[in-house]
């Protein structure tokens, strides 16, 4: 959002020759804050998607105390857990419009309401609106954020900061299902979760750490409106280019106009202010009620602008064909990672493998192998010689063969070989933001990444049904694995055809990578 | 659904072996009933192995048509076993209780050795009334190529006299009329290698709940003890006081306690006005023909205090996270922005003077602020 801002700055001082000190970049960039924003983003992982991963504890006490069909109360997590990624483009409007921190803060709230309020649930309908609706737009309103700031404050190293971060989830999963355990015994499920509606809460001191990268570039402008007078015309030369570079990613001329006036009222109003400063404190508070509400309805109209213009109109975000091709492979990708998962039982069971998996569970070697996978992936695609799209490519590959080879595996050893190799392909969940801003830009980081966790969020709801059907259609589980295999090699194809459909993406984004 | 093709094939079974047998009282018949079985279950098993998963053990009941009843006992490959359970309807089972009364009950259990030997395969007999049990180990046809040298029935230490009814099978026959007869019972296949296999007999069990029920002070609270396949004679319930189990019957406390036995198969204690006090464990007490089996439950009180103080605790640590954060953040703010200030008044007069050596200027007053 306040890339314009800062190119102002760079601008600015390439035209005025006015001392080296303004172009250097922000130090908070890839060091300093930016791994307060890590931290933030990993705690944010183990309190939303770890608790998610907990659930089944909570479930078992909801079978019990309700006495509802299993299929009806595994509906509440399965919404929650839904309905945090499905709305991921809402989520993508509040961020343009108040920000990432506002956002996560709210979210934070609404979360823990979500849990209070299900503590005193009396049915499972009721908790479907407490928990599944109230806490699940709560943690979508924390999810994207986390991962949008922490898109915004790296730029080498992304794919390592986007990697440690999400193995929040990982360690998430282990940690709050003890704790839920724990209070679960100790206090009972009601005061359980409304004890991990307090622990929620912190999700509140994660959206204060999510500082706007913004400051520093802001005093830059501020202080360019006070002191110079060939700021104006400085201004006017960063706008046009400005516009120029802006075209050249997504064609909003219109929108970036109107964008230009609201920042000349803004400045304007910061201009009085300053002068105000300068000559008495007399008037200061009613201009400075004056400059909030301005600032406000302008950061509104703006935001809304930008999330307008990134789904509807001439230069949405839909134009963008790579992205749409991104889309479509999300839409098939997270279905197929569920498979395994639910497969996998039985496929230990009919090749007589019990003592062994019992020992060194399956699934726990994907998931251990799947935190690994994401930071050494992080750190490969880092790597200035290879690009991230190319390592997103090849686990996108690994994965896939191992989905289809999975089935012919007989022995332990082979199919443990093949579970960790899932596990650790399946760590590009955490390029998914990096390939996602290659594609969009910083600026439409937040819309374009609601919409992916979006298509995520469909396809983790419809994939375990769809396996189900599909067994129960062929009484063998062979053939999900082989469908949901060839579904996937359909979504890859969609991003293999990247080339042939934008051949100008590249350099453009590189350009854009510049700038930021 | 891995146990599918399993389950099939157990209920194929127990179809094909509810043949119409002897009275139960009348041996010699129900001795031929049961190697009329066993014969049954040998040929068919090789198909049933192809078909069904290669699982390690397979443990089968055979009960007779006069006294089936549903056994919900926990063998290690329980599925297979116990589903059957309740295909058969409440209806048969009480007619089997009432026929119980005037004769034994008449079970044969087999057992079918193989897989991994020193492990020995493991089953849960559930008995509560007087019975006549043969237990019967058999191996697997998986293993023909195998000899068995030596053949033992032990209880405890005590070897028991067994029979060899098939080429492949040994059992022993037991009348169970009191609760010394219950325990283990095992046999010893001594071959190249060595099998075992284990039979529990046991009164049947009273599941507790590991849980403790939650509850807050000045409620009431209602526990109950349920018995799901066997009726009980009569329920006692017993509270923990320290080490000692004292039982709760109508003189103690009779305005505390509401003690509710209908239906015969369940038990309800209602305790009412809970205070601290009530805090601890408790027992059910089910008391079958052939003995005792206690369930645990527990019961916990709570203030409405106790869940807010954790609740409060991390709210103020919340709260004072997110202070420290802002608070530092204007801190570091005020600080930028004294620097910029420096920065400008430097700036304005760098502009005065010279545009050169002026970053390294800046940089060394920055730092005096």
């Amino acid at each position: 959002m306040y890339t314009s801002r800062e190119d102002i700055g760079y601008d600015f001082g390439d035209d005025s020759k006015d001392g080296s000190k303004t172009i250097q970049p922000n130090p908070n960039i890839d060091g300093g804050w930016a791994w307060m924003i890590v931290l933030s983003s990993f705690l944010v992982h183990i309190l939303i998607m770890g608790s998610q991963m907990a659930l089944g504890i909570l479930n078992m006490e909801w079978l019990e105390e309700f006495n509802q069909s299993r299929g009806l109360t595994a509906w509440v997590s399965s919404l929650s857990m839904g309905i945090t990624l499905i709305v991921g483009p809402f989520i993508g409007l509040f961020i343009s419009m108040c920000g990432c921190r506002k956002t996560a803060i709210i979210g934070g709230i609404l979360n823990a309401l979500g849990w209070i309020l299900s503590a005193y649930a009396s049915n499972v309908h009721c908790l479907f609106i407490t928990f599944g609706v109230t806490a699940g737009v709560g943690s979508g309103m924390v999810y994207l954020p986390a991962v949008v700031m922490v898109g915004q404050y790296f730029q080498k190293r992304r794919a390592l900061a986007q990697g440690l971060s999400t193995t929040g989830t990982g360690f998430g999963a282990f940690l709050m299902t003890a704790l839920l355990k724990y209070l679960c015994v100790e206090f009972g499920w009601r005061n359980a979760m409304f004890i991990q509606g307090a622990i929620s809460l912190n999700l509140c001191v994660c959206g204060a750490l999510m500082r706007p990268l913004s400051s520093k570039e802001f005093v830059n402008e501020k202080y360019v409106v006070r002191n110079n007078s060939e700021v104006n015309h400085a201004k006017a030369l960063s706008h046009s280019t400005e516009t120029i570079k802006s075209n050249g990613v997504l064609n909003e001329e219109q929108e970036k106009k109107e964008e230009a006036t609201n920042e000349e009222v803004l400045d304007s109003v910061q201009r009085i202010e300053s002068g105000g400063k300068s000559r008495s404190g007399r008037n200061m508070y009613g201009l400075c009620i004056l400059k909030t509400v301005s600032q406000l309805t302008v950061t509104v109209r703006k935001g809304f602008g930008v999330w307008y213009s990134s789904y509807f109109g001439a230069a949405s975000l839909f134009t963008n064909r790579v992205f749409v091709a991104f889309i479509i492979w999300a839409l098939f990708a997270y279905s197929s990672f569920v498979i395994p998962f639910i497969h996998l039982p039985e496929i230990v069971k009919q090749y007589n493998l019990s003592s062994q998996n019992n020992i060194f569970p399956l699934t726990s070697i994907i998931a251990i192998v799947h935190i690994f996978g994401k930071v050494i992936l992080g750190i490969i695609s880092d790597l200035p010689c290879i690009s991230t799209w190319n390592v997103f490519l090849m686990a996108n590959f690994t994965l896939v063969a191992c989905i289809l080879i999975l089935p012919l595996m007989q022995t332990y050893i082979s199919l443990a070989v093949i579970c960790a190799l899932i596990g650790f392909s399946s760590g590009y969940f955490s390029l998914m933001p990096v390939v996602t801003e290659d594609l969009v830009g910083t600026k439409h980081l937040a819309n374009a990444y609601g919409i992916i966790i979006c298509a995520n969020g469909i396809s983790a709801l419809l994939g375990p049904p769809f396996a189900g059907w599909i067994y129960d259609i062929t009484q063998k589980y062979d053939f999900s694995f082989y469908i949901c295999g060839l579904l996937y090699m359909v979504g890859i194809i969609f991003l293999l055809i990247q080339p042939c459909i934008q051949k100008k993406q590249p350099r453009e984004k590189s350009t854009e990578e510049a700038q930021v | 659904m891995p146990g599918f093709s399993g389950e099939r094939f157990v209920r194929l079974l127990l179809l094909s072996l509810c043949l119409p047998g002897g009275s139960p009282a009348d041996l010699p018949m129900t001795t031929q009933d049961a190697s009329q079985t066993q014969g049954n279950l040998l040929t068919q098993m090789p198909t049933g192995l192809n078909e069904s998963s290669p699982e390690p053990m397979m443990t089968t009941r055979v009960v007779n048509r006069q006294t089936r009843e549903s056994v919900s006992d926990h063998s290690p490959v329980g599925h297979s076993v116990s589903t059957p359970g309740p295909d058969l309807t409440t209806q048969d089972f009480k007619q089997a209780v009432e026929e119980k009364a005037s004769n034994f009950t008449d079970l044969v259990y087999e057992v079918l050795v193989s897989g991994v030997s020193g492990t020995p395969v493991e089953k849960n007999i559930t008995l509560d009334s007087p019975a006549k049990v043969e237990l019967s180990c058999s191996l697997a046809n998986k293993y023909p190529h195998l000899k068995i040298v030596q053949v033992a029935w032990k209880k405890g230490n005590e070897t028991i006299k067994h029979i060899n009814k098939t080429e492949n099978s040994w059992s022993i026959q037991l009348i169970v009329t009191d609760e010394n007869e219950l325990g283990s019972y095992s046999c010893t296949l001594k071959g190249e290698e060595e099998f075992k296999a284990v039979f529990h007999l046991q009164v049947p069990k009273i599941e507790g709940k590991e849980k403790p029920i939650i509850s807050y002070e000045g409620d009431t609270v209602v526990m109950i003890c349920k018995s799901s396949n066997y009726t009980p004679i009569t329920w006692t319930w017993y509270l923990t006081n320290g080490s000692e189990q004292i039982a709760i019957n109508d003189s103690l406390l009779s305005d505390k306690y509401v003690i509710d036995r209908v239906p015969a198969n369940t038990t309800h204690l209602k305790i009412l006005k809970l205070t601290k006090k009530d805090d601890g464990a408790y027992w059910c007490e089910a008391v079958f023909k052939l003995g005792k089996s206690k369930g645990k439950l527990k019961l916990k009180v709570l203030t409405f205090l106790v869940p807010l103080k954790p609740f409060l605790a991390i709210l103020a640590e919340v709260i004072i996270l997110v202070a420290i954060v802002f608070l530092y953040e204007v801190y570091s703010k005020k600080k930028e922005k004294h620097a910029e200030y420096e920065k400008e008044f430097e700036q304005v007069e760098q502009l005065k003077s010279e545009e050169s050596n002026g970053v390294e200027s800046s940089s060394t007053r920055h730092r005096k602020v």
